[in-house]
């Protein structure tokens, strides 16, 4: 079952990556870049990382890839759209459908081997995550703090339009 | 158990894809998304070391990762509408003001 | 010591910046030169608490945070790096039409990236520390909105940027893989033993190599470095030449130290450098020959001074290798104060044509320009004279003789084309009169100041050469 599931998710996850290499249209290239993040993300989940897991799928594949959806559509909106193209969409939806069923699996198989034995399932949880990232982890932490800060301010500063004389 | 080498290896396939990707593509935004794949290549190894280091720091490690994609990611696609308002176009061989 | 002390200058900074973020909002913006005041303000007193801290050895943070005699050292190179460029700022983002209060609050924060990054002996702050330094970075060189090459700069800056820095995370990774730290010092501790991991950890560790050569702009990851700084606000190019090339090799300082001693394995390592060493000059020199554009030329000269750098690294002199980047701060924010002073209300001029006759309309302007030229090509009795000499001679005591042949007769051609920008300035008749903004008393200043640098280094070193050992001799070994 495991290796199954390894080389189901490394082949959506190289195969969309390859696809994105070959496509020209960019906003293809973003949602085949959300399927290859959420395949990492249920890598993840393979490698004892849950909690990393869902941050990888909420973040990478959920917030992220919105930004990058967001500016490719201001972008093509005055170009106008790409020509449709029906193949692409089934494929696609495809490929979402096989990793949503991949990742209910493993929630579930994490479930169940919640109640066969607990200690392995230990590793990677929030309590641990979170306990190190506010001890051994403080400074790196705050600074991540500064981090965004500056690209928040580095970003608004770009964009944002000439002031009035 | 899957060995743990087959998850190094799908990550190197993947950096290495990537880095083809950030050289191949013209496009700004999607060079972007190939560097994208080159970190989400390095998360993967992080998280299978710390599987075989059995310890946290590097699933901890990875958290910053992500933290620097995304404001990587804010001034990134900053930049790149910059570009688009004033050339209205992101192809990279457009930027050649500068050259020598 | 650990105390909670050590906090101190970075937390004044990141306070600075904050504090400058927010008064912009309730300043007009005739009164904007206000900003810079609190900038420089603040630059002072954390300049005078890291002075209060020399010798004390504090630490925070189990060792993610330290402020060791060198951390402390580099830390004055690149705040006063900051102090002068906020200088020369304050007019050129009037003239040039710049004037957002965010300049100096990003230029803080990337200050405050270079500190951190200097302070510290884990390669994950350093990386986050490198991080908070590019993303200022990127969008100060995209700073002058209304002009498509500061834009074009940004882009490139950015993507071969963060291309590095996947590069870079991807070396961290293996190196974590191999040694399960992050820590320089247990990671070296790791190359001590030959195992079947080794071949992994080099490779991480050549990665990680190669992400610091993009920011410090050494051949073959140097593609980017002449159109940033030719695009980029003048100021900032300035600002970019010392500042992350100073704390991109405080870094390199700090791996190669401990390497060099107790690696079995680092003659691949070696090697690496040296190639890179000797491609970084010649290109670095030899393109420079053909450029027009004077920020281009000093583009490709800081390229070059890039791998004299390297020397030292190779050398393990760190002595020469520090007092190399004190020389070379006055100098480069010198030559590029001279550039900014050549400039009126929404015109910079940087062609070489535009030099010819300056020297003679503009003699005090034209004589430092030319002070600062001939310190960069190394000419006695300037500061750059005396740190390319020690670097050689460090250098040839360690037996690097063929690199040290090279190193000289790259620095001679180099010789040429600093010395065609004097020779435009004093034997060119002037095709066109330039005008420029005389009223600009800080950039005189910071002239003034680097004049006074350069020359001190040059003839009495021996206070500074002091205070390097000193800090040098605080870099962590086992």
């Amino acid at each position: 079952m495991g290796h199954f599931l390894f080389f189901l998710l490394a082949i959506i996850c190289v195969g969309s990556v390859l696809g994105m290499i070959i496509s020209k249209n960019q906003a293809y290239n973003a949602l085949l870049l959300v399927l290859a993040f959420a395949s990492l993300g249920g890598l993840f989940g393979l490698l004892d990382a849950p909690f990393i897991a869902t941050v990888q799928i909420i973040i990478y594949a959920g917030a992220i890839m919105v930004l990058f959806i967001f500016v490719i559509m201001m972008i093509n909106l005055r170009l106008g759209l790409p020509p449709e193209k029906k193949k692409w969409t089934l494929y696609f939806s495809l490929g979402v459908a096989v990793v949503l069923i991949v990742e209910l699996i493993l929630s579930v198989k994490g479930a169940f081997s919640l109640f066969e034995n607990s200690s392995m399932e230990k590793i990677g949880g929030p309590t641990d995550l979170g306990r190190l990232l506010f001890t051994k982890y403080l400074y790196p932490f705050e600074i991540t703090s500064i981090l965004i800060i500056a690209a928040l301010v580095g970003a608004i500063v770009l964009v944002k339009k000439k002031e009035k004389e | 158990m899957i060995p743990l080498s087959y998850f190094l290896i799908l990550s190197i396939i993947l950096f290495v894809l990537g880095t083809i990707a950030f050289f191949i593509k013209k496009d700004l935004i999607t060079m972007f998304m190939a560097v994208e794949i080159m970190l989400n290549a390095a998360n993967l190894a992080f998280i299978t070391f710390a599987r075989s280091a059995n310890s946290l720091d590097g699933q901890v490690i990875v958290f910053f990762i992500i933290t620097v994609a995304a404001a990587e990611a804010v001034v990134g696609l900053a930049i790149i509408l910059l570009i688009f308002r004033q050339k209205k176009t992101i192809k990279s061989e457009d930027l050649t003001l500068m050259k020598g | 010591m650990n105390s909670f002390l050590a906090l101190f200058p970075l937390l004044i900074i990141v306070f600075a910046a904050l504090l400058v973020l927010i008064l912009e909002v309730f300043i007009k913006k005739e009164n904007r030169n206000y900003l810079a005041y609190v900038s420089l303000f603040f630059l002072i007193i954390c300049g005078i608490i890291c002075g209060k801290f020399w010798d004390k050895d504090y630490s925070y943070f189990d060792g993610y945070l330290f402020l060791d005699n060198f951390s402390i050292f580099l830390s004055f190179i690149i705040i006063i790096t900051t102090f002068f460029v906020i200088l020369l700022s304050m007019k050129y983002i009037f003239l040039q039409d710049v004037n957002y209060g965010e300049f100096y609050s990003l230029l803080l924060f990337a200050l405050s990236g270079m500190m951190i990054m200097v302070s510290s002996g884990d390669f994950l702050v350093i990386f986050l520390g490198l991080e908070v330094l590019s993303i200022s970075s990127y969008a100060l060189a995209g700073l002058r909105i209304k002009d498509e090459k500061s834009s074009e700069a940004a882009i490139k800056y950015f993507l071969l940027g963060s291309f590095a820095s996947a590069f870079f995370i991807y070396g961290l990774a293996l190196l974590y893989g191999a040694s399960h730290s992050t820590e320089i010092l247990s990671i070296i501790d790791y190359f001590k033993s030959e195992t079947s991991l080794s071949l992994m950890a080099l490779i991480g560790l050549g990665l990680v190599i190669i992400g610091f050569g993009f920011k410090i702009a050494v051949v073959p990851f140097h593609m980017w470095t002449p159109d940033v700084y030719e695009g980029a606000p003048t100021p900032i190019t300035a600002f970019f030449s010392v500042g992350p090339k100073a704390a991109g090799f405080a870094v390199l300082l700090r791996i190669f130290y401990p390497y060099w001693k107790v690696a079995l394995n680092s003659q691949a390592i070696f090697w690496l450098l040296c190639i890179i060493s000797v491609l970084t000059m010649v290109v670095g020199n030899f393109v420079a020959l053909r450029q027009t554009n004077v920020k281009r030329i000093l583009a490709y000269s800081s390229i070059a001074h890039a791998g004299y750098l390297l020397i030292a690294i190779l050398a393990q002199d760190n002595t020469s290798l520090v007092f190399y980047l004190t020389v070379y701060l006055f100098m480069n924010i010198g030559a590029f104060a001279a550039v900014i002073a050549l400039g009126k209300k929404d015109r910079e001029y940087l062609e070489l044509e535009d030099y010819a006759g300056v020297g003679f309309k503009y003699p005090w302007i034209g004589a430092t320009f030319a002070v600062f030229l001939f310190s960069l090509a190394g000419f006695p009795p300037t500061g750059g004279f005396l740190a390319k000499f020690y670097v050689f001679v460090g250098a040839v005591r360690q037996g690097l003789v063929p690199l040290v042949i090279i190193g000289v007769l790259a620095s001679l051609v180099s010789v040429f084309y600093y010395l065609r920008i004097i020779v435009y300035m004093y034997m060119r008749e002037p095709s066109t009169e330039i005008e420029i903004y005389i009223e600009n008393p800080a950039l005189f200043l910071v002239l003034f100041l680097c004049l006074y640098g350069v020359l001190q280094l040059g003839l009495f070193p021996g206070n500074i050469l002091i205070l390097v050992q000193q800090a040098v001799s605080s870099l962590p070994l086992f």
